[in-house]
């Protein structure tokens, strides 16, 4: 695989590229290895979705990743694999970004870092400022919205899961989803048309 | 005043639709309610937004820095000491995490559940016969079919699998992988407790060191572990031969000949034969790892060593060899230009082993790369960290950094 630092894998005859289910029964089983191989697979998930954390600069963001890995390890052996494991990744995400961000204080810093962070974005084009201004109040709008807004209106609307999927995710009813989903889009376009 | 038009669909509803995507009764309403289409419109306009929020993707450099540390932090923990007797190491390996890979090597006739394609699926190639209060779960793909096994006995048969497709049982602490064989695994409290060969023959890969050959008849369990041995039973061997077993070549390295360490007890329940005992252990396969990088780097070619020394290293779990395989494994990275791998190779050794005897030199490496990098600042915290180094040649070689970072950015 490319870029590997170490190659961790253990001898293994065959060329079988493991499933994601057999490489979670792997890190149930002690294997570094085969975390290293889910963390291929899956980071760049994992990191956009941590990314849309408002006010989470990038040295955050890969703590984030970081913590989300090391758990998906530590919680290996619970998985049960009635979920998929990409999907079962993103909700120990979503899990660590509660922990992060349950403190009040670290809450309202993260916000007026994100007020910060979303005005040093400028525009290419001229044709692209309406976009930009856009991008802009959304990010702004999304540093108010409730952890479970949040995830819900990231992992439908950006990542662009099923609504099955992201009930999996949060692990609530897909209805659930729906309205908080709802609830998140109806607070973003009412900061979309505010000046 | 808002009115909800009695066709309109709820709120939630329309959300749903415009992400799981609207059918013909639903866009039929869109036509003809404005009300309805100027929320569709918003929320449309806010998914565009959405989409264009700006994202910066791991950088490659990032990325394997941040691999390296995520699998060093859930490795196994480091050892302070290279040095201390053979005994030592091998009383060491009762504590490690132990993973058994089981491959049938043999080409046993056995009979075949199943026939066509459908028996051609691993997962429905294998037939489980649970003990009494066996608890376990299936998982895995049609391709790739796992059984998790977290308490009791149970008997598998597995038929010969098309290439490609593989059939494992795992418990908490252990991998059995099988290919063609009849076997008993059982576990206690998540752990294995033992592997017996009823047909076929299966080599046992221990994670980290030892590697042995399991024939029918014979037996694997975990009660010798604490006395830092694989414990092999065959029924009709001899008592008092301690035999080598010979073990298949690992696909990357050849083991050498096994070592025969001490006699196991049967561990077999009533009505079981007394059985021959005969115990060995395959040879350190991590030390032929190393050696044999040592002699690609010696030989010039840095890019197998890197190789290799990252094999030992991986393989070592936590024999004290790893240190020194994680260390030569970022300096062959290093000769061989693969600059990146080597920054994150060095980042991941000083992360795992910041008491090593060599941190001070690989701090220093790791600040030259870095400076090569154009990363300053973080070229001067290593050349910092390698500057009060015992080795002279180190702190040198750290106070040239010093002074080149100095000067690059337009110091005296």
């Amino acid at each position: 695989m490319k870029g590997k630092v170490i190659s961790f894998p253990a001898p293994e005859r065959g060329a079988v590229e493991p499933g994601d289910d057999a490489l979670v029964a792997s890190c149930a089983a002690g294997r570094a290895a085969a975390l290293g191989t889910l963390f291929d697979r899956h980071h760049a998930m994992v990191h956009r979705v941590l990314s849309r954390l408002p006010g989470a600069d990038a040295g955050d963001v890969e703590d984030l990743v970081q913590q989300t890995f090391i758990e998906v390890h530590r919680s290996a052996r619970r998985f049960d694999g009635r979920s998929a494991v990409r999907t079962w990744i993103v909700s120990i995400a979503i899990n660590v970004v509660r922990h992060h961000v349950r403190s009040e204080a670290r809450r309202r810093a993260l916000e007026n870092a994100a007020v910060q962070a979303s005005a040093a974005l400028t525009p290419e084009r001229p044709d692209d400022a309406e976009r930009v201004h856009l991008a802009d109040r959304l990010w702004k709008g999304m540093a108010k919205l409730s952890q479970d807004r949040w995830a819900a209106f990231v992992l439908c609307d950006l990542e662009g899961m099923s609504g099955v999927e992201a009930a999996e995710a949060l692990d609530v009813p897909e209805g659930t989803v729906w309205r908080r989903l709802h609830e998140a889009r109806n607070k973003l376009r009412e900061t979309l048309k505010e000046e | 005043m808002k009115t909800v038009n009695s066709a309109c669909p709820e709120p939630p509803e329309l959300d749903r639709v415009f992400s799981e995507g609207a059918d013909e009764a639903v866009e039929d309403h869109l036509r003809r309610c404005p009300r309805c289409a100027a929320e569709w419109a918003e929320i449309k306009k806010l998914a565009a937004a959405g989409r264009d929020m700006p994202y910066s993707p791991l950088s490659e450099d990032r990325r394997e820095i941040l691999r390296a540390s995520i699998v060093a932090r859930v490795s196994a923990p480091p050892r302070k000491s290279l040095a201390g007797p053979r005994a030592a190491v091998w009383a060491a390996a009762a504590a490690v995490l132990v993973l058994v890979a089981a491959a049938v090597i043999a080409r046993f006739g056995f009979e075949s559940r199943g026939s066509g394609a459908a028996a051609r699926n691993s997962a429905a190639n294998a037939t489980v016969f649970p003990g009494k209060d066996a608890s376990f779960t299936r998982l895995g793909s049609s391709t790739d079919g796992i059984i998790r096994l977290a308490e009791g006995t149970i008997t598998v048969e597995v038929a010969a699998l098309a290439k490609g497709e593989r059939f494992r049982v795992v418990t908490g602490d252990a991998e059995v992988e099988v290919r063609g064989t009849l076997f008993d695994v059982t576990a206690v409290s998540d752990r294995l407790d033992s592997v017996r060969v009823i047909r076929g023959r299966v080599e046992v890969r221990p994670a980290g060191r030892t590697a042995t050959v399991l024939d029918h008849g014979q037996r694997w369990n975990t009660a010798a572990l604490s006395r830092s041995a694989q414990a092999i039973v065959e029924d009709g061997a001899d008592q008092d031969q301690e035999d080598e077993e010979v073990p298949e070549a690992s696909d990357v390295i050849e083991a050498a000949a096994g070592t025969p360490l001490t006699a196991a007890q049967n561990g077999t329940g009533p009505g079981a034969s007394q059985p021959q005992v005969r115990v060995s252990m395959q040879s350190n396969t991590v030390e032929a790892a190393f050696e044999k990088g040592w002699q690609a780097l010696s030989s010039g070619d840095p890019g197998r060593a890197s190789g290799l020394f990252g094999l030992a290293a991986s393989a070592a779990g936590s024999d004290p060899l790893a240190e020194d395989a994680s260390y030569w494994m970022a300096v062959s990275l290093g000769r061989a230009a693969e600059k990146a791998k080597a920054r994150a190779a060095f980042f991941s050794f000083l992360n795992r082993y910041p008491d090593s005897v060599r941190a001070g030199e690989a701090s220093a490496m790791l600040g030259w790369l870095l400076f090569e990098a154009g990363d300053l600042d973080g070229a001067a915290g290593r050349f910092n960290d390698a500057a009060g180094d015992k080795v002279q040649r180190v702190r040198e070689s750290a106070r040239a950094g010093l002074e080149a970072v100095a000067k690059a950015r337009g110091g005296p």
